[in-house]
């Protein structure tokens, strides 16, 4: 009985060992108190973005839908990418800097038959790619100061967005103006990204002294656009392929 | 007797297979031409084709001849692989698989070029000294009935009576039949063109697809029937069976009148070709003085291999499903390069014409296969979404890098952002000398 008192107590003290030992290096901060060598320099931040998208096409119309006839009421996706100059770093509170984005999106529908209204065979597509140059401030203080792993986050710019409208023959062209232009407009987004390398320590630490980055984020961001809305940039008559939505990504600070 | 005894030495020495074996054959595979040129890369281009046949290609084979013994002839034999031509037993009598495509006597040329016609190597006329081919091997020859593509060794030995010198093996393959067609092809309609999809082929060696269309895009007529002496189809279908010959009117005191032979062929019913019917018999005649009822003629042959598709619901003389088209290239109307595809469009038709279609599959050496069902349409305008969207009243566009006036929101703050833009410049400076 006593044997096993002793096996038991043994046992308890092996299962109990290594979160002794972990809890031994466990820090108050989870950052970077615990860093074996410095932390790289940080000048960027990276995303990958991935959301949905809905031009406002037809809200250039009275009453005439002509993208929800085409495409119908869903909602597209889009991918992105953008990378992020942090300039400045403002003391206690965070980063500011330009950055630029690039995104892709396309919808694609059986066109219909002229006069008919019966679907034809040949599909015809509408392919946006949406750009912005903006500035981005990221609230880091949060993380660093109160060691909540949240960094809120704005943008603001001006934004561009090349679209094309295409059938199966390549670029569409009517009455001797070809389909597609660019549109211009405002960018705004505010967002929150998770930092996540509280989840894994180690790892984060090695991303940093292996790929120099810092810092990994999954984000969320709401964001607005206006590209074709207003003739801010130029006067002549622009496609409304802005939207307005969320947005999910992965964020990288290197 | 010294003397004659050294000839006679000389002479077996000289004619002995193992002095033949003394000298050597060279082929440097990389410089043998053919006539018509070699295809693509991809497309196995020292293979033989039924293209290649078709046009009486000639493959060239520039030999180097050293020390060739006197007396020997140089001679080119043909085996399917390892059918070992170099054994006079493959070559003649009853277990001879070989067949001869060339003989000759070198003289005075050492570096001889060798040409060999395809359709001698196609023809493979075994046991019936040299193989001459003809047009009509291509369509119809021992290699005819497997699509895929069969190894063939050529041998270039030198041969006199019984013995067989070294020799050369130049090694090819032939393919004279394209994959089986496509099925459950379908067609949809577009602006100024069609859609088609099929069922992929599963087995041959298949490297693409090739549509048809009757009548071909950017021609003038829309009458199928309009270039039908040019249709090299037409031969095959030209009237199909005959209707049978009536039969003879009794004899009347007279020998009855004989019936009529058979129509001339019309078109059969939609499917299946038939061969050109034949003219019904006539009844035979009555005899004189009794009376007797004439023989019915007899019908012509029912079709069997050629049945146009006029009047059907995809009308067309010149295409037909099931067939291989003689040239394909006159019926040409669109292509895709992959085996998995199982869909591709034909473009640059006429709206408002009726097209008549099919799709066939294409093999590793450009061999068209039969021709599918076909299938027909009707291109038509359609509405993509710039021209719904120009129809609601739309104007945006004109292309990427159009020139227009700057905004005059942008005018108006161009100012402010010039200022901005310095002072930040301006910050930055300072930083930066810190």
């Amino acid at each position: 009985m006593k044997r096993r008192g002793w096996l038991g107590a043994a046992a308890l003290v092996a299962l109990m060992s290594p979160a002794v030992a972990e809890a031994q290096v466990e820090t108050r901060d989870y950052r970077r108190t615990d860093r074996r060598v410095p932390e790289s320099p940080q000048r960027f931040a990276f995303e990958l973005r991935l959301g949905p998208y809905k031009p406002r096409i037809d809200e250039e119309f009275n009453g005439r839908t002509p993208f929800a006839d085409t495409f119908g009421n869903g909602k597209g996706f889009h991918i992105g990418a953008e990378i992020d100059w942090q300039a400045l770093r403002i003391p206690y509170l965070g980063t500011l800097g330009p950055g630029f984005s690039w995104g892709y999106t396309s919808r694609s529908a059986k066109a219909r038959i002229s006069g008919t209204g019966k679907e034809s065979a040949e599909e015809t597509s509408l392919s946006i790619m949406p750009m912005t140059l903006v500035g981005v401030a990221r609230l880091d203080v949060l993380p660093r100061e109160f060691h909540v792993p949240v960094v809120p986050y704005g943008k603001l710019g001006l934004g561009l967005g090349l679209w094309s409208i295409s059938t199966s023959k390549g670029t569409v062209t009517r009455d001797g103006v070809q389909g597609r232009g660019r549109s211009w407009g405002t960018h705004a987004a505010v967002g929150g990204m998770l930092h996540l390398d509280f989840l894994e320590r180690d790892v984060a630490l090695s991303f940093d002294d292996e790929l120099g980055v810092n810092n990994s984020y999954l984000f969320f961001e709401w964001m607005w656009s206006d590209l074709g809305s207003s003739g801010l940039i130029e006067d002549r008559p622009q496609m409304r392929v802005g939207t307005s939505g969320w947005v999910l990504g992965l964020a990288f600070e290197m | 007797m010294h003397r004659s005894c050294l000839l006679a030495g000389l002479a077996a020495l000289l004619l002995s297979p193992r002095e033949a074996s003394a000298q050597s054959i060279t082929l440097n595979e990389t410089n043998v031409r053919r006539t018509g040129g070699f295809r693509a890369q991809s497309q196995n281009p020292t293979w033989i084709s039924r293209a290649d046949c078709l046009k009486d290609d000639k493959l060239i084979f520039p030999l180097t001849l050293t020390g060739f013994p006197i007396g020997f002839s140089m001679q080119v034999w043909v085996g399917e692989s390892g059918a070992q031509c170099n054994d006079i037993n493959n070559r003649t009598g009853t277990t001879a698989k070989c067949w001869k495509v060339s003989d000759f006597s070198p003289t005075t040329s050492f570096t001889p070029e060798i040409i060999i016609p395809v359709r001698d190597i196609v023809a493979r006329k075994i046991g019936s000294g040299t193989s001459i081919g003809s047009i009509d091997d291509c369509n119809n020859s021992s290699f005819s009935s497997n699509d895929t593509p069969q190894p063939l060794d050529l041998y270039f030995l030198p041969i006199q009576g019984n013995t067989t010198g070294t020799g050369v093996i130049y090694s090819t393959k032939i393919d004279l039949v394209g994959p089986a067609a496509p099925t459950e092809v379908k067609v949809g309609v577009g602006e100024n063109l069609l859609v088609l999809k099929w069922k992929q082929v599963s087995s041959g060696d298949i490297t693409g697809y090739q549509f048809f269309c009757d009548p071909p895009p950017g021609s003038s007529s829309s009458d199928i029937r309009s270039t039908e002496d040019e249709d090299p189809f037409l031969d095959q279908c030209a009237g199909s069976g005959g209707t049978s010959g009536s039969s003879g009117q009794a004899g009347a005191g007279t020998g009855g009148t004989g019936g009529s032979g058979g129509d001339a062929g019309s078109g059969g019913d939609a499917g299946e070709g038939g061969e050109g019917g034949e003219g019904g018999e006539g009844g035979d005649a009555g005899t004189a003085g009794t009376v007797q009822t004439g023989t019915s003629g007899t019908g012509g042959t029912s079709g069997t291999n050629c049945t146009p598709t006029e009047g059907s619901a995809c009308p067309s003389l010149r295409l037909i499903a099931g067939k291989t088209l003689q040239d394909p290239g006159k019926y040409l109307c669109g292509s895709v390069g992959s085996i998995s595809a199982t869909e591709g469009t034909v473009e640059k038709l006429d709206n408002f014409k009726v097209y008549t279609v099919a799709v066939a599959a294409v093999d590793g050496v450009g061999n068209v296969g039969p021709l599918s069902s076909l299938v027909c349409d009707t291109p038509q305008p359609i509405d993509d979404f710039y021209k719904v969207y120009r129809d609601a009243g739309g104007r945006a566009g004109g292309g990427y890098c159009q020139v227009s006036q700057v905004g005059a929101p942008l005018r108006l703050l161009a100012p402010l952002l010039a200022l901005a833009a310095s002072a930040g410049a301006l910050l930055l400076r300072r930083r930066g000398g810190r």
